[in-house]
């Protein structure tokens, strides 16, 4: 290999990759770059949607931080909220997937059935799921009473509600389960050929093959739990709508009353703006130590 | 969970297809017989496909945050009055705007032509609005004298006329009771409760459980309807007697006794019930529809305007028989004190709208007495429109008396206050009146905190 | 525990299957409970829906719940589908915006993950990072001045808005068929290259054949996304005539809200969602084969 090959080929793959990714870049600048500075731009002024924006420097930033009192609580919230949600998702959808990948009768069966919670509009799984927790006219109270237990106040205690939000959201993990699946029955049946050959039990070989050649895929459904949980916002809307005392006012409620309730849009800007980079510093952190965990067959 | 993997982890089950097959099979047998029935329904009723005839780019465009008026609109338009008035101009309704696709429209530049039952002061203190001086002052149907000062004034802001009274306007405020639960909770339904401790008293007493501890019904959940909203007025600053916002001078009085009085007050209603029984029983559809527990029988006592006795006929007739209603509940110190207010519902227009004109005129049909009638009759709307308000029977609804003699016989009628930041106003009340019922604040601090958010949002949403 | 280590035995000889039967037995035992359990934990809520949907008010609003409702009320689901044009709002949802959208998104998805992990240059990774960080703008950010773009190129009251930006691959999907596409041995490719193959060819004709399975995945997910898409439609589509499902049932909640007149809010809400969830389901019957069994077809093995 001499150099000017290489400047060759490495600047045939620039242009390559540039012209395969360009309609993702194309798209990025006109849907997401333009649109993200002009919101970065809204963060910095008092603009109700209705009039000219007026700007005001950091005030929107400075405000949040000094004079807001509900904002603290958000945050509180969306830690707790985020934090659980997505090691919990991750968890029971690896779990159901990996107990459907077991040799089970009427596999299809059992499968398409954890999967349907995924199918359903977020306002149904909202609308079903109000009335099954309700304290007086739902199943799972009237069960609970049935043998003897008291009372649950699901949603309608400000303990309860956010369990009960992260029981739902682990509830419809259908999405993750099936890629779990899917990375599952691709796991080569020759690792564990062998390692049984070396005398592998079950779990042996669950932790030192299953779990390491699904890590990619871990890695995605955390990330994709991360964002989903701080951007998390229809399904708290619909069953809570961020009560009861505010237990479930989570950072995405928030950020859409001060947009569109109290018309707030530079202060809702500054508040994306925010998630964003939590959002971002999140991921980066998770993908630097990613290397040290996750596995890509590809790259031995 | 991991034993369960065991050795069959890398065995491919074809097996499994056949059973797939048949169940994928079955299910498709089943699928159409079961999605056929509603299609074959919508064959024999083609009413409701008469919805989709294509937008009409000509009609006036009006915008109703409600769905109240979807059974009767196109009866509107076949008026003999509607022709009379609009000529040749077609209008065409949505429903159920949401604020949000308002909000938007308006600011992307495309806003309607008119707009009913919307956030009215977040628009008219925004400056959006059409200042409709000029077309009223022509108007032959609109005109000052005719309504009710109350619901007139409320259309105005800083010495702008940006509403219409239409729709539903009249009188705001009356604690109406279902007289059947009250008597048989041992209650006398002719004298009602005039000052807060009584009513906690018939609350105490209309408050029942089963056995299990299930609620069954309560007396009254003071924060319901015009009880807990701003949009008509603020129902704890009318009873306890202070002006909560003064739009002239931009100043907020809340941080009062009254105020912390009313926190603990209403609170108390709430405890009495159980703060997560209260939210549990709200949390189901039919009871956190406005209106929707009294109507069920759930709840005994509801604070709400003149409406409440004609909606409850349309809506549950067997209930509206039972219906009465009286003044709001006063503090002890007050007694005797009979409160009511107006505000109620406009044609609003848009600066930057196309067929501002028409939807005046529209705005002009919708005070004619036919539709009056049919809202009054059909809904239990009252409009603000003296013509007709003189003309309708105040006995058509067991309970609207009480509201017709309350505008002679009340001793504090006030109007709506406008104030920019009412839905953060009426956030933070929500999140503050809980925490006192939930006993996790005093009322003071509340009170206080009250004050302190609202000067915070106002002079931060840079009104200050 | 007893029950676990003896799984544990058997497994530890996997040789010896048979003498151990009973020790299997067990640990079936064990697992059909833990799935039938679980799978009446995902069945019951939507037995709920179905079971609600035949009620009337008087049977909703009871304690203790009903399980079986009798009188079943079946006008329930004719009555709601007809209250409003819910067969136009299906066509809507399928034809102008869930397959146009599934399509459009799952080839501009593949071939910017193509770019993004079976090509090296210079800036990939940190390009890569970037398309990653997209998915973590959240959507109330952009819509506004999303709005007022659209609004300039007169697509509101479209379904434009929705559908174009599809075109330009979705950082959700093409995140998911990279992780795919870099699980496929560079070998394969490599081999190609030196056949004289253009990395359009090897698009097409290696890693698109052999991801298959991670296709029908993405492809599924956007159709459902799709199919359930409430505020994308909400915001720019305006017309009933336009409506999609998700709003149609929106639409009927909204309109119980303010008119308690409508006796069995509640029963019509949960008619119209099964009827709303069905079709669905049985795509899924059908499609889950492709969906799921359908990746022991890709090449990572030999």
């Amino acid at each position: 290999m001499n150099l000017p090959f290489l400047k060759n080929r490495s600047q045939r793959d620039l242009w390559l990759g540039l012209l395969f990714v360009s309609p993702w870049l194309i798209g990025f600048l006109l849907w997401t770059v333009y649109p993200l500075i002009s919101s970065f731009y809204y963060s910095f002024t008092r603009y109700d949607l209705l009039r000219p924006a007026v700007w005001i420097g950091p005030g929107n930033y400075v405000e949040l931080f000094t004079e807001d009192a509900t904002f603290p609580k958000v945050i509180g919230n969306t830690l707790y909220y985020v934090l659980l949600s997505a090691p919990l998702g991750v968890i029971s959808a690896f779990l159901m997937a990996a107990l459907l990948n077991t040799k089970i009768m009427a596999r299809p069966f059992f499968r398409a059935i954890f999967f349907f919670p995924a199918i359903v509009p977020t306002i149904v799984v909202a609308m079903v799921w109000q009335f099954l927790l309700n304290t007086q006219f739902g199943l799972i109270n009237s069960l609970l009473q049935g043998v003897g237990l008291p009372v649950i106040p699901f949603l309608s205690s400000p303990a309860l509600a956010k369990p009960s939000l992260i029981m739902i959201y682990m509830w419809a993990q259908g999405n993750a389960m099936v890629i779990f699946l899917a990375t599952l029955q691709d796991v080569p049946r020759s690792l564990y050929e062998a390692a049984e050959l070396d005398g592998a039990n079950a779990l042996h070989k669950f932790w030192h093959i299953t779990i390491p050649m699904c890590t990619p895929v871990i890695l995605f459904n955390l990330i994709m739990g991360f964002i989903e949980g701080f951007q998390s916002f229809t399904l708290p809307w619909l069953v809570t709508g961020g009560g009861p005392s505010n237990s479930t006012e989570l950072y995405g409620l928030y950020l859409y009353r001060n947009a569109f309730e109290f018309l707030r849009m530079g202060k809702a800007s500054a508040l994306a703006w925010m998630l964003f980079i939590v959002i971002v510093v999140f991921t980066f952190i998770l993908f630097r130590t990613s290397a040290r965990w996750v596995y890509y067959s590809s790259e031995k | 969970m991991t034993e369960k993997l065991k050795v069959y982890i890398s065995r491919r089950d074809f097996l499994k297809l056949a059973s797939m097959g048949t169940l994928g099979a079955v299910l498709t047998a089943c699928g159409p017989r079961i999605t056929l029935t509603p299609e074959a329904g919508t064959d024999a009723e083609p009413q409701p496909t008469d919805e989709l005839a294509p937008t009409n780019p000509d009609a006036v465009q009006w915008w109703v945050g409600w769905g109240e008026l979807v059974p009767i609109f196109p009866t509107f338009k076949a008026m003999s009055k509607f022709k009379e008035l609009m000529g040749s101009s077609d209008v065409e309704m949505k429903p159920n705007v949401a604020n949000e696709a308002l909000f938007t429209a308006l600011a992307a530049g495309t806003p309607p032509d008119a707009a009913s039952n919307v956030p009215y002061p977040d628009l008219f203190t925004r400056d959006v609005c059409l200042d409709i001086s000029d077309w009223v002052s022509k108007s032959a149907i609109v005109k000052k004298d005719d309504y009710i000062n109350g619901n007139w004034d409320a259309g105005f802001y800083d010495g702008k006329q940006y509403g219409v009274p239409t729709l539903e306007c009249f009188v705001r405020f009356g604690l109406d009771y279902n007289a059947k639960m009250v008597e048989e909770a041992g209650l006398d339904p002719d004298t009602p409760p005039v000052t807060w401790d009584e009513a906690l008293e018939w609350h105490r007493k209309l408050t029942t459980f089963d056995t299990a501890g299930n609620l069954l019904t309560i007396g009254l959940d003071p924060y319901d309807a015009e009880g807990g909203g701003f949009g008509d007025g603020f129902l704890a600053a009318r009873s306890w007697g202070f002006k909560w916002f003064d739009p002239a001078t931009g100043t907020f009085d809340l941080a009062n006794d009254g105020m912390a009085q009313a926190f603990d007050t209403m609170g108390e209603f709430y405890r009495i019930v159980g703060p997560d029984k209260m939210a549990g029983m709200r949390s189901v559809a039919a009871n956190e529809t406005w209106g929707g527990s009294f109507n069920a029988e759930v709840q005994a006592m509801i604070i709400e305007g003149y409406w409440h006795p004609g909606e409850t006929q349309a809506q549950m007739p067997e209930v509206a028989k039972q219906n009465r209603a009286t003044w709001v509940p006063v503090p002890e110190a007050r007694r005797g004190a009979k409160v009511q207010g107006t505000g109620g519902h406009f044609n609003v227009f848009f600066k930057e709208a196309k067929k501002s004109e028409e939807a005046f005129k529209f705005a002009e049909f919708l005070n004619s007495d036919e539709v009056c009638e049919k809202m009054f009759n059909d809904l239990g709307w009252l409009p603000a429109y003296k013509p007709f308000l003189n003309k309708a029977d105040p006995n058509t609804f067991p309970g609207l008396k009480f509201y017709f003699d309350s505008v002679n016989e009340a001793t504090e009628v006030e109007n709506a206050i406008a104030c920019p930041i009412q839905s953060f106003v009426e956030t933070a009340y929500g999140e503050l009146r809980e925490a006192v019922y939930r006993d996790t604040m005093t009322s003071a601090d509340a009170a206080a905190e009250f004050q302190k958010r609202c000067e915070t949002e106002y002079k931060n949403a840079g009104f200050k | 525990m007893s029950v676990q280590s003896s799984t544990f035995h058997a497994s530890k000889q996997p040789a010896q299957r048979k003498p151990l039967a009973l020790a299997e037995r067990i640990a079936g035992i064990v697992k059909y409970t833990v799935l039938i359990l679980l799978a009446v934990s995902f069945v019951m809520p939507f037995y709920w829906m179905f079971s609600s949907a035949l009620k009337n008010d008087a049977q909703v609003y009871v304690a203790p719940p009903i399980w079986f409702p009798s009188p079943a009320f079946w006008n329930n689901f004719a009555d709601a589908w007809t209250s409003q044009p819910f067969t136009q709002y299906m066509l809507n949802t399928l034809f102008l915006y869930a397959i146009p959208y599934t399509l459009a998104t799952t080839l501009s998805s593949a071939i910017v993950a193509y770019g993004f992990s079976r090509i090296q240059w210079k800036w990939r990774d940190t390009l890569f990072y970037v398309c990653l960080a997209t998915m973590m703008v959240p959507f109330q950010v952009q819509m506004v001045p999303l709005f007022m773009i659209f609004k300039k190129l007169h697509w509101i009251n479209s379904f434009l808005p929705l559908v174009v930006p599809a075109l330009f691959g979705s950082p959700y999907y093409i995140f998911m068929l990279r992780q795919f596409f870099r699980t496929i041995p560079s070998e394969l490719s490599d081999a190609a290259r030196i056949d004289g193959a253009s990395e359009f060819d090897i698009l097409w004709r290696i890693m698109l054949p052999l991801s298959r399975p991670a296709l029908t995945v993405v492809s599924l997910l956007a159709f459902i996304g799709a199919w359930n898409d409430y505020l994308g439609p909400l915001i720019y589509v305006h017309d009933q005539s336009k409506f999609v499902l998700a709003l149609g049932v929106e639409s009927l909640r909204r309109t119980f809200t303010f008119n308690s007149t409508i006796a069995n809010a509640y029963p019509h809400l949960m008619a119209v969602s099964t009827l709303v969830v069905l079709p669905i389901i049985i795509i899924f019957f059908f499609g889950q084969r492709v969906f799921i069994e359908g990746i022991s077809m890709t090449g990572l093995k030999e």
